[in-house]
C-alpha cells in the first residue's frame, strides 16, 4: 500500500513535470490577426504575448496551427540556415541549442556556442537525426525545411512535447516574403515588435533601392545557375530571384517562364539562349576551373570570361543572411549590373569568381 | 567458318544503320543546323560561330562517345559472358565501375583533399577504376576457378557499395544529388580533345578481343574442355580481364556507369545470329551496341525541349524488360 502510494505520487509528479507548458484558454475570437503583407506560407494571430502560427503547406495548402508561447520556446533546434540568420538578427542566438552542422553556420556567436558545447550538431539532414539525441537535448521547438515528405519521426518527437514547425520561407516567391518570416522568429523568441521594426526597415530599404532603379533604361541580360550533370538548373520567371534581378534592372533571360521552381535546361539551349548574355549569376562555385571541370563546354558562354558573379566567397554568410536581408542582395545585384553607379561599392555577398 | 546469308545481311544492315543513325544524331538537338553549316564547320571552322562550336565541341563528341561507349561496353559484356559462361554477366561484374563510383563518391562527399583537389571527377573515376582493375587482375593470377573470380568481383562491388552508402547517409542534399546525377551516366562531358584517348582504348579492346577469338570459341564448351583442347586458360583469362578493365574503366570514368548495354546487346546478338563464332559476335556486338546507345541518345535529344533524361534511365527502361524476357526464355 505504501509503495503504491509512492508510485502514484511519482507518476503524478512525472506527468506534471513533463506537461509544464502554460495552457492557453484563448477562444478563437480573442486572437487578433497580425498584418502579413508579403508572405504567403504563414499567418499569425496574437493575443497578448501568445501567438497562433498557421503554417500553410504551399503544395497541399494544408494548414498547421501551432500555438506559440515564448516562455516555452527557449530551447530551439534549428535545421534551417535562413532562420538561424533571423534569430541572430534578433540577437536571440542563445535560444539555439541545436543546428544541422557547423559546416552550414556563419554566425560567430553560434559557432562559439557549438565550440563550447552549448549548441549541438544534429546532422546534415533530418533523416540523420537520432530521436534519442534530440530527446536528450530537451528542445521545445524544432524548425525544419523538408523538401519532400514530412520530418522523420515527427509523431514520436511531438509525443515528447516538442513543437515541430515546418518552415516554408524557401517556397516564398518574393524576396520580401522570405524576409517577413522574421516575424515568425520574433513571435517564437518574444521579440515580435523588434522583428516587425526590423522588417519595416528592410522593406523600406528594398523599396527605396527599387525606386532608384525604376528609371534606369540599361538592362543587361543575365543568366543564373549552373549545370549539374547534363542539366542546367535555373530559376523560373516567377521565382524570387528572378524578381530580384528585375528589381535590380537586369534582364533575366528566362523571365517570361512561369512557375516558381527550377527550370531544367539542356546545354545546347543554354548556349543558344545566352550568346549575348552579359552576366552570369550564382554558378554556385568559387572558381572558373571548377566550372570547366564539371562541363568544359561552358567556356563558350560570353559571360564566363569576365562577368560571372557568385556568393561563393562565403556561401554560409549568403545562405544565412540573404533571406532576411533582401535589401543587401538587391544592392549587390544593382552594383553587379550597373557598376558605374559606384565603382568603389563594397559588396555584402557577391564577388567575381576567381580563375 | 563462313557466315550464313542471314547473318551476312544482318551485319550489313547494322553496318549501314550505324552511320545513318550517327548522322541523324548529329542533326538532332535544340539548335537547327543545316548540312551546309555542318560541312563548313568541318572544313572552315569559325570559332566565333556558335553553330560551328556546337557541332565540333558538343555534337560530334557526343555522337562519337555514344558510338564508342556502346560498342566498347558490348564487347566487354560479350567477353564476360563467355568467360563466365553466364549470359547475365556484364562488363561491371568484376567491380571495375564500383572502383570508379567509390572514388567519385569520395570526391563529392568527403572533404579529403586528395579527392577534392583540382583533379576532377574524371581523374578520380579513372584512378578508382584502374585500381580495382589492378586488384581483379592480381586475383585472377592466383585464382583458378572462374566462379571464384566472379564472386570476388561481386563482393568487391558490394563492399564499395556499402562504403558509398555510408558516405551518402552522412552527406548533404547537394552532394547526394551530384553523386546521383553522376551515377545516371552522361554522354555529354567528353571533349573533342578526349575522343582520341577513348578511341585508342576502344581500338585496343577490339584488337585484343579479336586476338582471342579462337580461345573464346572454345571457352563456350566450358573451361575444362577448352583446356583439354589446348587453350591456356590463365593467359586468356588475364587478357580478357585486362581488356574489360581497360574499356570499362575508361568509359565509366568519362561517362559514368552506363547500364544494360553491355548486358543486353551481346545476348540480343546471340539470339538473332544463332552463332557461337566470336569473330562474328564481337563485330556484331560492337555495331549493335554503338547503334543502341546512339538510338537512345537521339530519342533523349529529341525530348530535350521538354525535359532532360539521363542516358542510364533510358537504357535501363529499354534494357530491363529485355533482360526479364531473356531470363523467362531461359527458364523455358
Amino acid at each position: 500500500m505504501k509503495f503504491a502510494g509512492i508510485g502514484i505520487l511519482f507518476l503524478v509528479l512525472f506527468v506534471s513535470c513533463t506537461n509544464s507548458k502554460r495552457k492557453s484558454n484563448i477562444s478563437s475570437e480573442d486572437w487578433g490577426q497580425v498584418d502579413i503583407q508579403y508572405a504567403q506560407n504563414f499567418k499569425l494571430k496574437q493575443s497578448g504575448d501568445l501567438f497562433l502560427l498557421e503554417i500553410i503547406d504551399p503544395s497541399t495548402f494544408k494548414v498547421q496551427q501551432i500555438e506559440i508561447d515564448p516562455e516555452n520556446t527557449k530551447r530551439i533546434i534549428s535545421m534551417t540556415t535562413t532562420l538561424n540568420g533571423m534569430v541572430c538578427l534578433l540577437d536571440q542566438r542563445s535560444r539555439i541549442i541545436g543546428v544541422s552542422s557547423r559546416d552550414f553556420v556563419y554566425d560567430e556567436g553560434i559557432l562559439n556556442q557549438i565550440k563550447s558545447g552549448k549548441t549541438k550538431e544534429y546532422g546534415f539532414d533530418a533523416a540523420q537525426m537520432s530521436v534519442e539525441k534530440i530527446a536528450k537535448g530537451k528542445p521545445n521547438v524544432i524548425l525544419y525545411d523538408i523538401i519532400t515528405k514530412d520530418f522523420p519521426n515527427k509523431d514520436k518527437l511531438e509525443r515528447l512535447g516538442i513543437s515541430m514547425i515546418p518552415i516554408y520561407d524557401w517556397r516564398e516567391t518574393h524576396p520580401l516574403a522570405k524576409a517577413e518570416w522574421i516575424k515568425v522568429v520574433g513571435a517564437l523568441t518574444g521579440n515580435f515588435d523588434k522583428a516587425c521594426k526590423i522588417f519595416t526597415e528592410i522593406e523600406s530599404n528594398y523599396n527605396a533601392l527599387k525606386g532608384e532603379m525604376e528609371n534606369t533604361s540599361a538592362k543587361p541580360k543575365v543568366m543564373v545557375g549552373n549545370m549539374i550533370g547534363d542539366i542546367w538548373y535555373s530559376p523560373s520567371g516567377e521565382n524570387y530571384f528572378a524578381i530580384l534581378i528585375k528589381d535590380a534592372c537586369g534582364d533575366y533571360v528566362y523571365s517570361e517562364t512561369t512557375g516558381t521552381l527550377s527550370l531544367n535546361l539542356s546545354l545546347e539551349k543554354i548556349l543558344k539562349d545566352n550568346q549575348e548574355t552579359e552576366y552570369w549569376i550564382n554558378p554556385g562555385v568559387a572558381y572558373k576551373s571548377t566550372i570547366l571541370l564539371s562541363n568544359p563546354h561552358l567556356i563558350h558562354l560570353k559571360a564566363f570570361e569576365n562577368n560571372t558573379y557568385c556568393y561563393s566567397g562565403n556561401m554560409n554568410k549568403f545562405w544565412e543572411q540573404s533571406a532576411s536581408r533582401p535589401d543587401y542582395v538587391l544592392k549587390d545585384l544593382i552594383h553587379v549590373f550597373h557598376a558605374d553607379r559606384n565603382p568603389d561599392y563594397n559588396f555584402h555577398y557577391y564577388s567575381k569568381i576567381k580563375e | 567458318m563462313s557466315l550464313s546469308i542471314r547473318n551476312k545481311i544482318f551485319l550489313i544492315v547494322l553496318a549501314v544503320l550505324v552511320p545513318l543513325i550517327a548522322l541523324i544524331h548529329l542533326f538532332s538537338g535544340q539548335i537547327d543546323i543545316s548540312f551546309t553549316e555542318f560541312f563548313n564547320s568541318l572544313t572552315a571552322f569559325d570559332e566565333s560561330d556558335l553553330n560551328h562550336v556546337i557541332i565540333r565541341e558538343i555534337r560530334i563528341p557526343r555522337m562519337l562517345t555514344a558510338l564508342i561507349a556502346g560498342a566498347g561496353l558490348s564487347i566487354a559484356g560479350l567477353l564476360m559472358q563467355t568467360l563466365f559462361n553466364n549470359p547475365l554477366a556484364g562488363p561491371y561484374v568484376l567491380g571495375i565501375n564500383s572502383g570508379a563510383s567509390l572514388f567519385v563518391a569520395m570526391a563529392l562527399m568527403t572533404g579529403i583533399p586528395f579527392f577534392t583537389s583540382d583533379m576532377g571527377l574524371v581523374a578520380n573515376a579513372l584512378i578508382g577504376a584502374f585500381l580495382f582493375g589492378l586488384i581483379i587482375v592480381s586475383f585472377s593470377t592466383v585464382i583458378r576457378q572462374q566462379i571464384s573470380l566472379l564472386l570476388i568481383g561481386l563482393m568487391l562491388g558490394s563492399f564499395t557499395s556499402a562504403i558509398v552508402s555510408v558516405l551518402q547517409s552522412i552527406s548533404g542534399l547537394q552532394e547526394l544529388k551530384m553523386f546521383t546525377i553522376w551515377s545516371l551516366g552522361s554522354l555529354q562531358k567528353v571533349t573533342i580533345e578526349q575522343i582520341p584517348l577513348l578511341f585508342i582504348c576502344f581500338l585496343l579492346t577490339l584488337m585484343g578481343a579479336l586476338l582471342v577469338v579462337k580461345p573464346l570459341n572454345l571457352l563456350v564448351l566450358g573451361a575444362s574442355e577448352a583446356k583439354l583442347l589446348g587453350v591456356r586458360i590463365k593467359r586468356v583469362r588475364l587478357l580478357i580481364i585486362l581488356i574489360t578493365a581497360l574499356i570499362t574503366g575508361v568509359i565509366t570514368a568519362y561517362c559514368g556507369p552506363i547500364a544494360f548495354v553491355g548486358l543486353a546487346v551481346p545476348n540480343l546478338i546471340r539470339i538473332v545470329m544463332k552463332t557461337q563464332n566470336h569473330r562474328t559476335l564481337i563485330i556484331a556486338s560492337a555495331l549493335c551496341g554503338g547503334l543502341f546507345l546512339l538510338l537512345c541518345d537521339v530519342i533523349i535529344q529529341l525530348m530535350e525541349e521538354s525535359f532532360v533524361l539521363p542516358i542510364n534511365a533510358f537504357t535501363s527502361l529499354i534494357g530491363a524488360p529485355f533482360v526479364i524476357i531473356l531470363v523467362l526464355k531461359r527458364l523455358k
